[in-house]
């Protein structure tokens, strides 16, 4: 086995699972999510940079993930084909997380503004702080604040007008 | 910079409700267990693009340069070559207790899983993490980051008999029972009193084929499949085994079955490859000649990736690959029982 593909294996065996959860509550969709870390795993040893630095690997591939999360959504939009396929989900007995119904929670995150949704799983499911979030946007810290307040209060308010 | 510079967001019971459900929302969500195989696989093809690619702009330059030069550019890709989930390593304990994977090829430890605090019975390797049955007839689920978990309510009985997992679902038997676990359901299964699992094999669709020996009588062991959902084994009555299988593996086209080659000649098996549904033999396999006699079906494992490779794993710790036809005897850090500990290594 070659060194990249040690590498390669060693990274998805860390970070692919977090990664494509990442993505699922980014995209809403399980087979896209997929892809989409499947694209960033291939790509991320394109650069021996990247290869030598495993922090540079795994900022790459946070970046990509969302990036790519990003295009997909936008591409749905444009083909009027975006459908938030949670949300179509029936609940069924074991649907229920903490007191509340998977599909509302589903539901309430496919509806938040894409800017709050970002900032809001990388905060809150991969717990980034302010500084890393806002850089991995690529936008300031002071936006991702006020990204996640507004994204809280807003899932806040739809849980509780579902629940 | 890193990702937790600062304080990770705290406090409002409206962020606890959000982070709660974000991680509930999705802690149902593996990989599929061909991720793996498909990022090495297009990574290769990658590489090999990038590689054609480069050379093809060195060849343009070249030919502008002498203006009279005929290029072929011959394409470079490198044929994909399918991989494992877990590729080109297995697991085993170590002398010293530890739970490691091992690299095929090498020999060399990859990963520690750490060292349980109490005898390890038997094996079985997910994608993510390794099973431990324990002699106190316990479940260890241990992780790449050497944490150790004690699985509760998975054992349905006493000792634990056998152990597989595929595709995130756990099988565990213990004498006539079987439990089949996948994410907080545990399901059981009980065959008629008096028979004893003495293997299984889990499938990526929950389908469970069975080394079921009667404790009652002197036949030798049978095989039983059954299907994904299903609470009763079908027996498979239709192959001729002889002396009895002694362990099983599903792969891609059927059930891998182990037996001794002639029944009084235990340090000879043979690998044949049978139809799960009607018992009828897809591959006359493969032949190997052990280094000593098997004495009890505990002595030998076979395992196999997503590939279709087979592991043949003993308690001697010498250990053969089967690739198609091929056998080739692996070496490494199991070559000397003195290494590892006295359970067979698995894929």
């Amino acid at each position: 086995m070659d060194e990249s593909t040690a590498e390669l294996t060693d990274l998805y065996h860390e970070h692919y699972s977090g990664l494509l959860r990442m993505a699922v509550l980014l995209v809403d969709d399980g087979s896209a999510a997929e892809d989409v870390v499947q694209d960033a795993f291939m790509r991320v040893f394109d650069s021996r940079a990247r290869l030598r630095d495993r922090d540079k690997a795994l900022a790459f591939l946070r970046r990509t993930v969302l990036n790519k999360s990003r295009s997909l959504l936008r591409r749905r939009q444009v083909s009027r084909k975006y459908q938030h396929r949670l949300v179509q989900r029936e609940s069924g007995p074991d649907e229920s997380v903490h007191g509340v119904d998977r599909t509302v929670l589903a539901d309430a995150i496919a509806r938040l503004p894409p800017r709050q949704r970002e900032a809001v799983v990388l905060r809150y499911y991969a717990d980034f702080s302010e500084a890393y979030t806002a850089k991995i946007m690529k936008v300031t810290p002071g936006a991702v604040k006020a990204y996640c307040s507004r994204g809280v209060s807003r899932l806040s308010s739809l849980l509780r007008e579902r629940v | 910079m890193t990702e937790s510079d600062t304080a990770a967001p705290d406090g409002s019971s409206d962020e606890q409700l959000v982070r709660n459900g974000l991680h509930a929302l999705v802690a149902d969500v593996e990989p599929s267990a061909t991720a793996l195989p498909r990022v090495l696989a297009g990574r290769r093809r990658r590489s090999g693009a990038r590689t054609v690619l480069g050379v093809t702009g060195a060849v343009a330059a070249t030919t502008a340069a002498l203006l009279l030069t005929l290029v072929f550019v011959v394409d470079r890709s490198p044929p994909t070559v399918p991989t494992g989930t877990a590729p080109d390593s297995y697991v085993t304990q170590l002398a010293d207790g530890t739970l490691v994977s091992v690299m095929l090829e090498t020999g060399e430890v990859r990963h520690e899983f750490g060292r349980p605090d109490t005898d390890v019975t038997a094996l079985a390797r997910g994608e993510e993490h390794v099973y431990a049955a324990t002699a106190d007839g316990g479940v260890l689920r241990m992780g790449t980051d050497a944490t150790v978990r004690r699985m509760r309510g998975v054992v349905p009985g006493g000792e634990v008999t056998a152990i597989d997992t595929s595709d995130g679902r756990l099988a565990v038997a213990s004498g006539n029972r079987v439990s089949l676990v996948s994410g907080n359901t545990t399901r059981r299964i009980t065959l008629p009193a008096g028979l004893v699992v003495r293997d299984l094999a889990l499938d990526r669709s929950g389908r469970l084929a069975l080394v079921v020996r009667d404790r009652t009588s002197s036949e030798p062991p049978t095989l039983r499949v059954i299907p994904a959902g299903g609470d009763s084994a079908a027996r498979l009555d239709t192959f001729e085994v002889g002396c009895g299988p002694l362990r099983t593996a599903w792969t891609s086209t059927g059930l891998a079955v182990l037996r001794p080659d002639e029944c009084a000649v235990t340090e000879a098996v043979r690998i044949t490859t049978i139809d799960p549904t009607t018992g009828s033999r897809i591959g006359g396999g493969v032949h190997l000649r052990l280094d000593r006699p098997i004495g009890a079906t505990d002595d030998i494992r076979v395992s196999t990736d997503a590939t279709d490779r087979m592991l043949v794993s003993t308690t001697t710790g010498n250990m053969w690959l089967v690739d198609g036809t091929g056998v080739g005897s692996v070496t490494g850090h199991c070559a000397s029982r003195r290494d590892c500990a006295s359970i067979p290594p698995v894929m």
